[in-house]
């Protein structure tokens, strides 16, 4: 057998050092993914068709369904990466009990504050950027200040201005302008009081009155408005738009209240809404989900009737033909033949892009994957986190101990079994048991388990 | 197991593609900035393609010394009109991504240049 040939090209040291310290790790690297995504190129342009769109001022609305091992939160980060790469502002989170988009109980405020903590910018793509932004916005309008001699505080309520007009707009443009009195008198205090209100991290009002002087906060009433709000924001913060990024939705399906559930669906409703009729400028949504979540006629989104028609998939669109247009974007589930090519690849990365430094022939890749199957059966290629870390773990001991053969290595390879918790057994009120050996909670995807 | 040739010819030939698709996305091809003459025609003090002037500036600035005490460094930024030297940094690396394929600003405090890209940038 000869070696498969790849396209070939060589890797910046840098970048192969950090792929392969967070394969590793087993955490989705945040460089070089073009070097490691194996196939979806289709996908992969349809939702960079979606991120141009949003940079173009409109809006955009996917839901990727896939089945637990699909690779939906690999593929979520890699659209998160590009949508940083053209200078979108991204927030991401996983739904949980405590995380909904509609609640009266603050979960909705609590999705609001995880998104913010998130928050990314290329800069600092591992999130927490929300000063950088607002400072960002800030120094904008510094320079435009200096440039037309007029207060700093004046250009950024002029530029704010037009925020207004929106619901909460009137508060959050005095917050912002608040940071910058913050900033002049060296008052970290309130810095500090106006990060925290815009992550919506105020519970009550008299709080947010007493530090900012402003009567409102973010709150599970205003989830939705404020996003349109922020998404206005980054723009005038010298961003192209913003795009929110929302795994585990199958949480909402797990929901067993139905009034509650319904509630959650029709904000999905008229989030589809404004994005399928372009009137939230500058943001975008993409939503994460198992079959379920969407088909599921008694619980699913196919049990709100608008939402079914809405959703209802292309029925042109089978057995082979596809239609990458619709709001639906199927992931199919990993095959060996998927796995055979991703370590053809992690193997390309490994020898820095030099198909003459590989340390292992085709035959290994096949052998790695038998004694895989031979260890937790068939179904290995679909949770792939351990296998990745083991067979780049393997690499590195045949980097350093050229004398070993890999033959030898591979018998002595240990996966642990990886169990998908969606099929255990539902805790009271159909959250997620809180914790199980085996996979941490919100870890329900394969590929997911590399988290940033 | 076995695997299914035509299956990971269809495979390795959609990997392409996508390879191609995000190199395209994450490397950026840029002309090499162009020097700007200075508005008064003296000298030949330039704007580095990406950045404002202030911005500019103060990478002209770093650029002389590979490490610079933190304190120094909000000096010089808010001489040149950016009051937030974290944010003013993190433009920069933007911009250096951009420009040479890796960030400019190593460490924040003390702040550390990465040579390779001070060269590509200045």
């Amino acid at each position: 057998m000869t070696t498969t040939t790849l396209p070939s090209g060589r890797i910046r040291p840098r970048d192969r050092d950090a792929i392969i310290q967070s394969l590793r790790a087993g955490v989705v690297p945040r460089v070089g993914q073009q070097h490691i995504q194996v196939g979806r190129a289709d996908e992969v342009a349809a939702l960079l068709g979606d991120i141009d769109r949003i940079r173009d001022g409109g809006s955009a609305i996917r839901l990727v369904i896939g089945e637990y091992g699909a690779g939906k939160s690999f593929f979520l980060n890699l659209v998160r990466s590009i949508a940083l790469e053209r200078k979108l502002v991204t927030v991401h989170a996983d739904l949980s009990p405590e995380r909904r988009l509609y609640a009266t109980g603050g979960q909705a405020r609590g999705l609001y504050a995880e998104l913010m903590r998130n928050l990314s910018i290329r800069a600092k793509p591992e999130g927490g950027a929300m000063p950088s932004l607002v400072e960002r916005f800030i120094t904008t309008a510094l320079g435009a200040a200096r440039s037309r001699g007029i207060s700093p505080e004046a250009v950024i309520r002029e530029r704010l201005a037009d925020l207004s007009e929106m619901v909460g707009g009137y508060d959050f443009a005095e917050v912002v302008a608040a940071y910058w009195r913050a900033h002049d008198r060296g008052d970290d205090r309130l810095r500090a009081d106006v990060v925290r209100w815009l992550r919506a991290e105020f519970s009550t009002r008299t709080d947010s009155r007493k530090a900012l002087g402003v009567r409102t906060i973010i709150d599970d009433r205003s989830f939705y408005d404020h996003l349109k709000l922020f998404a206005r924001f980054v723009r005038l913060a010298g961003f192209s738009g913003l795009l929110v990024c929302l795994d585990e939705m199958v949480n909402l399906y797990k929901m067993s209240h139905t009034r509650a559930r319904n509630s959650n669906y029709e904000q999905v409703l008229r989030i589809l809404n404004d994005c399928l009729q372009g009137s939230a400028a500058g943001l975008g949504f993409v939503f994460a989900g198992t079959p379920d979540l969407l088909f599921d006629t008694r619980r699913g989104l196919y049990s709100y009737p608008a939402l079914q028609s809405r959703l209802a998939e292309n029925t042109f669109a089978r057995q082979g033909l596809v239609d990458f247009s619709g709001p639906v974007l199927r992931l199919a589930n990993l095959a060996p033949e998927d796995m055979y090519v991703l370590l053809t690849k992690l193997r390309h990365v490994f020898a820095g892009g030099d198909p003459d430094a590989y340390l292992v022939p085709d035959e290994a890749l096949t052998a790695f994957m038998n004694h895989c199957a031979a260890r937790v059966g068939d179904a290995y290629f679909r949770t792939p986190r351990t296998t990745i870390k083991e067979f780049v773990n393997l690499l590195a001991v045949l980097d350093q101990n050229p004398s070993v053969s890999w033959s030898d290595l591979i018998a002595r390879v240990e996966i642990p079994r990886e169990t998908n918790p969606d099929l255990l057994p539902l805790a009271n009120g159909g959250a997620r048991p809180a914790s199980s050996p085996e996979a941490p909670p919100g870890d329900d995807d394969g590929l997911v388990h590399f988290r940033l | 197991m076995v695997l299914d040739p035509e299956k990971v010819r269809a495979r390795l030939a959609d990997t392409a593609r996508v390879s191609a698709l995000l190199t395209d996305i994450f490397t950026d091809e840029e002309a090499p900035p162009e020097p700007a003459v200075a508005p008064d025609g003296t000298g030949t003090h330039s704007i580095i393609e990406g950045l404002d002037e202030p911005h500019s500036q103060l990478v002209r600035a770093l650029a002389s010394r590979p490490e610079w005490d933190r304190g120094s460094v909000d000096e010089l930024a808010r001489k040149f009109g950016l009051p937030f030297t974290d944010s003013a940094l993190d433009v920069i690396d933007e911009v250096a991504i951009e420009i040479s394929g890796e960030p400019i600003i190593e460490c924040h405090d003390p702040v550390v240049l990465n040579t390779y890209a001070v060269k590509e940038m200045t």
